[in-house]
């Protein structure tokens, strides 16, 4: 059984969560997608709080002996398929940057052998046409 | 046809110019383009001074992302081959004309320049020849080719490969992953050529010991996924 401090706490707590998201959101320091998933969890933490019968009939449902407990599984889940979810997003930003490197190092020397054609390797540049005909996605 | 030379550096100041050089004397009918991957050390600088075309990455990118932006530079210029040679001193320029060679004759899409074909030439340390025979036994496993020398960086691919490199190359430990990827490529044609490599001539390695396991799981990891995974 889940005392009334503990849940008043709990409740509390996800609520200052809560405005540190949405305030996170409005300077743009955190995207919708990933704020609206912690506000998820924030809401989910705090209803099942908050009623602690709801809590009880979960438990039981899952065979937890200790509501709070249960609580706590919920919470690991919750954060640990955000983890999930941020480890992809690391991968394909990884990817992105790596290609934006590439392109910036690749428009650099085009550009510096625009200005100096005489430079050995080249006769002259490719058109811009050229380069956008067969452009890489 | 145009021939580019790729060369990945990553704080190879003390021996660029030596690998410029030979360049210049030995394979004369070859561009060529530094891929300068975030040095610190001046490598960039040293380049220039000799006249040398480079690459400026903005950020490390490590050894796969810094050589895939040489196949992007070779893509966008138009490039018929592009060959990718250490900025380390350790790999000839007096083999290239061979590999075209080879690469035309067998009307092949990469030509791997390998050590331990006729076993001359440094031969790399003990341990990373062990290594080096892993990998070997696992591409035989994976595809039935045997590529005696998967790890080796003395690389000629055609156009096709170009484009398919300059889409997708693997970011790091990328030599045995990419030669698995290329042989299990419909219609595309590996072969390897006898080359003699020398020790590198200063810096490092960027591969230390300890990074050794974490690289042994990871690309044999990627090499199954190369084989399998498309």
């Amino acid at each position: 059984m889940i005392s009334e401090r503990i849940q008043i706490i709990i409740v509390v707590a996800m609520c200052f969560f809560a405005a540190a998201i949405v305030r996170l959101l409005a300077l743009k320091k955190m995207d919708y997608k990933l704020g609206l998933a912690w506000m998820s969890v924030c809401a989910a933490i705090a209803v099942l709080s908050a009623e602690p019968r709801v809590l009880d009939c979960v438990s039981a449902f899952l065979g937890i002996a200790s509501p709070v407990n249960m609580l706590f599984f919920f919470s690991f889940l919750f954060t640990t398929a955000i983890l999930f979810s941020l480890s992809r997003r690391i991968a394909v930003l990884q990817s992105k940057l790596r290609r934006m490197a590439q392109e910036v190092a690749v428009a650099r020397l085009q550009r510096t052998q625009s200005l100096s054609p005489g430079d050995g390797n080249h006769e002259s540049p490719p058109s811009a046409d050229a380069l956008s005909k067969e452009s890489l996605p | 046809m145009k021939h580019l030379v790729i060369i990945p550096a990553w704080n190879e100041a003390d021996s660029i110019a030596a690998v410029i050089s030979d360049l210049r004397r030995n394979a004369p009918g070859f561009d060529f383009v530094v891929v300068n991957d975030g040095s610190s050390d001046g490598t960039s600088d040293v380049c220039r001074s000799l006249g040398a075309p480079v690459l400026d990455l903005p950020v490390n990118l490590g050894i796969g992302g810094a050589v895939q932006t040489g196949y992007l530079y070779a893509f966008r210029n138009g490039y018929d081959t592009a060959t990718q040679l250490d900025g380390d001193g350790q790999h000839p320029a007096a083999a290239l004309p061979a590999m075209l060679e080879l690469l035309r004759a067998e009307n092949a899409d990469m030509v791997i320049g390998s050590r331990f074909i006729d076993h001359k030439g440094f031969q790399s340390q003990a341990l990373r020849r062990v290594g080096i025979g892993w990998f070997t036994c696992l591409g035989k496993v994976l595809t039935g080719r045997t590529i005696t020398d998967p790890t080796s960086g003395l690389r000629m691919v055609s156009r096709r490969l170009i484009r398919a490199f300059a889409l997708d190359y693997p970011p790091d430990y990328p030599e045995p992953e990419s030669a698995i990827r290329a042989i299990s490529m419909d219609g595309v044609k590996v072969v390897e050529i006898p080359v003699e490599m020398k020790p590198r001539l200063a810096g490092k390695s960027s591969i230390s010991m300890r990074q050794s396991l974490f690289y042994m799981v990871k690309v044999s990891t990627a090499m199954a996924l190369a084989r399998f995974g498309k």
